[in-house]
């Protein structure tokens, strides 16, 4: 009886904690949508330009965990990135970038993110391309992260992947509205 | 029972809203405050059971926000929590000296952050 109770009593306590390792793992899960689903948000709740380069600093430096990075757009002949925003970086480094120069201009040439050991340049974090459709209209170059971050988590990679497909997007519709407002 | 009220402080929209999602579903009720100056005259106003309060802010930050709060009467028993994109050592030691409870760095982990308002507040 004893033996059988005692049986019961290691399997519940089994149960019990793969119960709660599974909740934590759900609770993990909700926690990485919340970030997602507000990035994704931030990005798209406004049409002003100045609105959505902040909701990309914000989401870099509170969500990914640098404060450290700087936001290009393609110049208007095509050949070269240009700086539109930066925080915690020489500005006056990164002003113009041509297509195709260092890990930036490769980004925004060939359209492919570059990641952890795989961004080559020494401070840079991770380069994404900021996509419209096929073409990378853009990037948004991220160096060092905040001392307490020890590299990049899967939600990470996942917020940069978001600020790929569609950050280039909403930073092209704030330049039709712009555009339309300054039209007679 | 009423539910728990707390005050999230931050000059980032994105911040704010994050905080706001993880505690709104943990059946907090949360009020916002874009700046220490405007925190305090909050707290004042709402009296929440916890102000959870980034550092680097305009107009008055964090550590300033918190001595205002320690300051006043009706406000001076509320636990504070800072959010800090700095964890040196320096940057935590100035937080408790201007009267917070915990710290957590940024980015905050949501998981965490909830460990510690429970704990200093329970549900």
């Amino acid at each position: 009886m004893t033996d059988e109770m005692d049986e019961k009593l290691r399997r519940l306590s089994e149960e019990q904690r793969e119960l709660e390792r599974r909740y934590l793992e759900v609770e993990q899960q909700n926690s990485d949508l919340i970030n997602l689903w507000v990035a994704s948000n931030r990005l798209h709740e406004s049409l002003d330009r100045r609105q959505v380069l902040l909701a990309i600093q914000e989401i870099v430096i509170n969500l990914v965990g640098s404060e450290e990075l700087a936001v290009f757009e393609l110049s208007e002949d095509g050949s070269a990135l240009e700086l539109v925003d930066s925080f915690g970086v020489e500005a006056k480094k990164f002003a113009r970038i041509p297509l195709g120069l260092g890990s930036i201009g490769q980004v925004a040439r060939e359209g492919q993110s570059v990641v952890g050991d795989a961004a080559g340049e020494e401070g840079l974090t991770a380069c994404v391309p900021l996509m419209l459709g096929s073409h990378a209209v853009g990037a948004v170059a991220v160096f060092r992260l905040l001392p307490q971050k020890d590299g990049l988590k899967p939600l990470d990679r996942d917020l940069l992947e978001l600020l790929r497909a569609q950050a280039g997007l909403a930073l092209y519709c704030t330049r039709i509205v712009r555009k339309r407002a300054d039209d007679p | 029972m009423a539910r728990k009220k707390i005050l999230v402080v931050d000059d980032s929209g994105t911040a704010r809203m994050i905080e706001q999602m993880a505690l709104g579903r943990s059946a907090y009720d949360v009020v916002q405050a874009k700046d220490g100056a405007e925190a305090v005259q909050v707290a004042r106003k709402e009296l929440p059971d916890l102000i959870l309060m980034d550092v680097t802010m305009p107009r008055m930050d964090g550590f300033e926000a918190c001595r205002n709060i320690r300051a006043q009467e009706e406000t001076r028993q509320i636990p504070v929590i800072m959010v800090t994109t700095r964890g040196e050592p320096v940057s935590v030691e100035t937080g408790y000296r201007s009267g917070c409870n915990d710290y957590v760095t940024k980015p905050v982990d949501t998981l965490e952050l909830l460990a510690k308002v429970r704990s200093l507040i329970g549900e």
